[in-house]
């Protein structure tokens, strides 16, 4: 029997009691629950008539990328969502992260290293241009030349080429050596494609403005402010959009969004606090969703410097008294779930219960007389809450936990730019992406280079990362990362805790959604085509 | 002459105190811990990122010769671009700045409406118990009761029941005058509580020292009538310290209240300067924090000339002293 703190027991109980009530779909989506179809938090029949018109909807932040509106160089997840909108991928992501056509209407795979991707026929740009291979390639050698964060993860490219015949356009890709994770990497924002010819000929600069192929064009923006959006006419597509304008209002208190629902000025807000669920479900005509991101929350050590976190065994106990599952219900409401390092909504991910950490016992009084700080930032709500548990479970174990909650830019000083960093035990999270082994690159310091100043760089854990990225997804990848995540649980140096949720809140009774149960890059608006404005 | 000399005084403090601002707040802007690098490019930037962007804001050079291009530029009226909006920061703040300005003078108004006959009749009734406290009590409430919990409420009531006043959508006056307005009303009102709070306390101190002078006394002794001892005697010669706090209030108010801002979604300086902060967006940070002291100091500037005005020894007491 583990003697996990019990401290939280009771609020635990409470809280649980409260999402008994709220999980899901609120309201009375129970029926609709049950009419749900695999893979999704809420659907509506794509194929049924929209009454179009304007959706209003607002969102807690706005993109913010010192590269501008270019989406090689977008490295949060909201900038992947709002370009989303206009830019196209090659592929995309649907329920249970199956990868679907987008800009590529097929593709096949000759050979474990070559990707042949025919393009959609009718593919234009909003300019009205057809979107052409030279169009494809041309964006990729970009990407790769800017050396931007999102090349790395489409692996080991050895040469993408325009093997069009005809009027058909093609592109290959050809890999140096296996690489799994290459349809997800190109289904995410970064790798969207943009028009070459007006780019390299200086009529667009992508920095300052957006030109795309996608379902929507951006016909306004303040930043920080708001978004007009226009549905782009020459989408190949164009005609199943429900949705004629898009305006999306950026409004960082919670409350007023939750207002906005409530006196019908907006018909979609987002919420990342997943106590939300509970609030929105009093709302009249308001429908709330959880989504299951593969973004997961984690902790860091400091096992370099001076820290007493610099002991493998001392943070293996530290790591062990985090009772995740307490955690999850604590300050994430019960929307989340507990995570190894590959995220637990993914395929072949690995199983965070059999973990040395969730099956050591900790005694109370086992950490007695140590000292730790626990930063946070305060910008995100859920990291103060999980803060907060951490530091008293901590605490019920021995510890004394001083948890700061800082400014980002504080925050980041001493965590990130700091060499060694400064500071015992930090939480931050990450986008999880949409495979397992994605997100694995970040354990390894040398590739990661952020984590230089507070973790070793481990041969065993590297090569481990490594060969489970070049297998197929099946038992033997499942095996693989099992070892990965093992061997982060051993080195305790940066353990994953539980996945974050994401809420939405919508008017249904204006508006029809449809939302994946689960998504890797954040983009809560994947199914926005699908989207429809009821009849008033 | 005398008054002259001491009004271009007060104008040469002013802008020394401005030139200490600017240097405090350039450097204090630096002392910061976080450079825009860590915060804007994230903890998965390369190295090679983090140094072309630093290289692109001129942060690479020493500190006096990045404030002496700065402090160039200011002189010239360039305050820098935004590094996340890419636009130039003084343009930012003239599409920001009217939307705050009408929430500040609405709600300078409503507090001066509400304010001063409030403070006035509790001066004038202050003999009377029952009223004093009561008085006191609602005064107390106002000033007393955060913002962000009147702000809260409000928001709450007007999203809830049908009062004919909508949350979101807010509309600056610079797109459509009235409807700027009306968008303005609730957070405005939300400021107002406070400031009316403060500025019936002001006054209510303020009348009752004037009442207990002998020029009153003498002034019902002539048989004045009291609505013109009021107008004539009391609220003129009360009238500094009020027209001080209103010079704070509206100080304070211009500089942006955030918190109201957030709540109302109001897209006025005060959140844009807290972003700038969170994204460490210097050339933001910096205008902001000289616009500030602008403000304040040309209020101080303003109060003070007009204190001399309505009373001729105030511009006095320092030669004589």
């Amino acid at each position: 029997m583990r003697s996990k703190t019990k401290t939280l027991t009771g609020v635990a109980v409470v809280a649980a009691l409260v999402l008994s009530a709220c999980s899901g779909q609120n309201g009375d989506s129970d029926d609709a629950e049950l009419d749900l179809p695999d893979g999704y938090a809420a659907y509506d029949d794509p194929s049924a008539d929209s009454a179009g018109g304007t959706l209003s909807m607002q969102l807690d932040y706005d993109t913010a990328e010192t590269g501008g509106l270019d989406p090689a160089t977008a490295e949060i997840a909201r900038s992947w969502t709002i370009m989303g909108l206009v830019y196209e991928s090659l592929v995309s992501i649907g329920p249970d992260f199956e990868i679907e056509p987008e800009l590529a209407s097929s593709w096949e795979q000759p050979d474990e290293t070559t990707y042949v991707f025919d393009l959609q026929p009718d593919a234009t740009f909003s300019n009205g241009r057809p979107v052409s291979a030279d169009d494809v390639v041309g964006s990729f050698e970009r990407l790769l030349e800017m050396a931007a964060l999102w090349a790395g993860q489409l692996g080991p490219i050895e040469s993408i080429e325009n093997t069009s015949e005809g009027d058909a356009q093609q592109v290959t890709i050809t890999l140096e050596r296996p690489y799994t994770p290459l349809l997800a990497a190109l289904a995410n924002t970064p790798a969207a494609i943009l028009p070459m010819e007006e780019l390299e000929a200086g009529d667009f600069d992508p920095a300052e403005e957006m030109l795309g192929s996608g379902a929507f064009s951006v016909a306004d923006h303040r930043q920080d402010e708001y978004w007009v959006f226009e549905a782009n006419q020459e989408w190949w597509n164009a005609d199943s959009l429900g949705v004629d304008e898009l305006r999306i209002e950026i409004s960082g208190d919670d409350q007023t969004r939750l207002a906005g629902l409530r006196d019908g000025s907006s018909q979609f807000s987002n919420f990342s606090n997943p106590d939300a669920l509970s609030l929105l479900e009093s709302a009249q005509g308001v429908t709330a969703a959880s989504q299951t991101q593969s973004d997961f929350f984690y902790l860091m050590f400091n096992a370099l410097g001076d820290s007493a976190m610099a002991d493998q065994e001392t943070r293996q106990l530290v790591n062990a008294a985090i009772d995740r599952e307490q955690l999850v219900d604590v300050a994430l409401a019960g929307a989340a779930v507990p995570t190894g390092v590959t995220p637990a909504n993914l395929p072949d991910a690995c199983s965070a219960e059999t973990l040395q950490s969730a099956t050591t016992e900790v005694e109370a009084g086992a950490l007695e007389g140590m000292a730790l700080s626990l930063l946070v930032y305060n910008s995100d709500p859920s990291l103060v809450a999980i803060g907060q548990v951490v530091q008293q479970q901590l605490e019920a174990a021995g510890a004394t936990v001083e948890l700061e909650s800082l400014d980002y830019g504080s925050y980041a000083d001493r965590v990130y730019t700091a060499q060694p960093g400064q500071f015992d035990l930090a939480l931050g999270w990450f986008a999880g992406y949409a495979d397992p082994s994605m997100v694995t690159s970040w354990w390894d310091p040398d590739t990661a280079i952020f984590n230089a100043g507070f973790m070793e760089s481990h041969d065993d854990l590297n090569a481990a990362i490594e060969e489970a990225r070049g297998l197929e997804p099946g038992e033997e990848r499942a095996a693989a990362l099992q070892t990965v995540c093992e061997l982060v649980d051993d080195y305790s140096e940066m353990v994953p805790l539980a996945t974050r949720p994401q809420v939405v809140g919508y008017r249904s009774d204006s508006l029809g959604i449809t939302l994946l149960s689960d998504e890797g890059y954040g983009d809560f608006l994947r199914g926005i085509v699908d989207f429809r404005m009821l009849e008033s | 002459m005398q008054a002259l000399l001491w009004a271009g005084r007060r104008v040469l403090t002013g802008l020394v105190t401005l030139f200490g601002i600017a240097v405090l707040v350039f450097m204090a802007a630096r002392i910061v811990p976080g450079q825009t690098a860590d915060v804007l490019l994230g903890p998965l930037a390369t190295p090679e990122q983090r140094e072309t962007l630093t290289e692109e804001m001129g942060l690479n050079e020493g500190l006096l010769t990045q404030f002496s291009i700065w402090i160039g530029n200011v002189l010239q009226g360039d305050f820098g671009d935004s590094i996340v909006s890419r636009q130039p920061v003084l343009e930012e703040l003239a599409l920001r700045l009217p939307v705050t300005a009408t929430i500040a003078l609405l709600a300078l108004l409503m507090a001066l409406l509400v304010g001063i006959p409030v403070g006035t009749v509790q001066a004038l009734r202050a003999s009377r118990k029952g009223g004093a406290v009561a008085s006191r009590i609602v005064s107390g409430l106002g000033i007393s009761v955060p913002d962000f919990v009147l702000g809260a409420l409000v928001v709450l009531a007007f999203s809830t029941l049908p009062l004919g006043i909508t949350i979101g959508n807010f509309t600056s006056v610079t797109d459509t005058f009235w409807r700027g307005v009306a968008s303005s009303l609730l957070p405005a009102a939300v400021l107002a509580v406070f400031c009316a709070a403060a500025t019936a306390r002001t006054t209510r101190d303020a009348v009752l020292g004037v009442l207990v002078e002998p020029y009153i006394q003498a002034a019902v002794a002539r048989g004045e009538r009291p609505a013109t001892i009021v107008r004539r005697h009391v609220l003129r010669n009360s009238s500094i310290p009020i027209l001080t706090l209103t010079a704070t209030l509206l100080a304070y108010l211009l500089g942006g209240a955030v918190i109201i801002e957030g709540l109302f979604n109001v897209p006025g300086i005060g959140s844009y300067f807290i972003l700038a902060m969170d994204r460490r967006d210097y050339a933001v940070i910096q205008a902001g924090v000289m616009l500030a002291a602008v403000v304040f100091v040309l209020m101080s500037l303003l109060v003070e000339l007009s204190s001399s005005l309505i009373d001729p020894r105030v511009s006095t007491i320092g030669k004589a002293s």
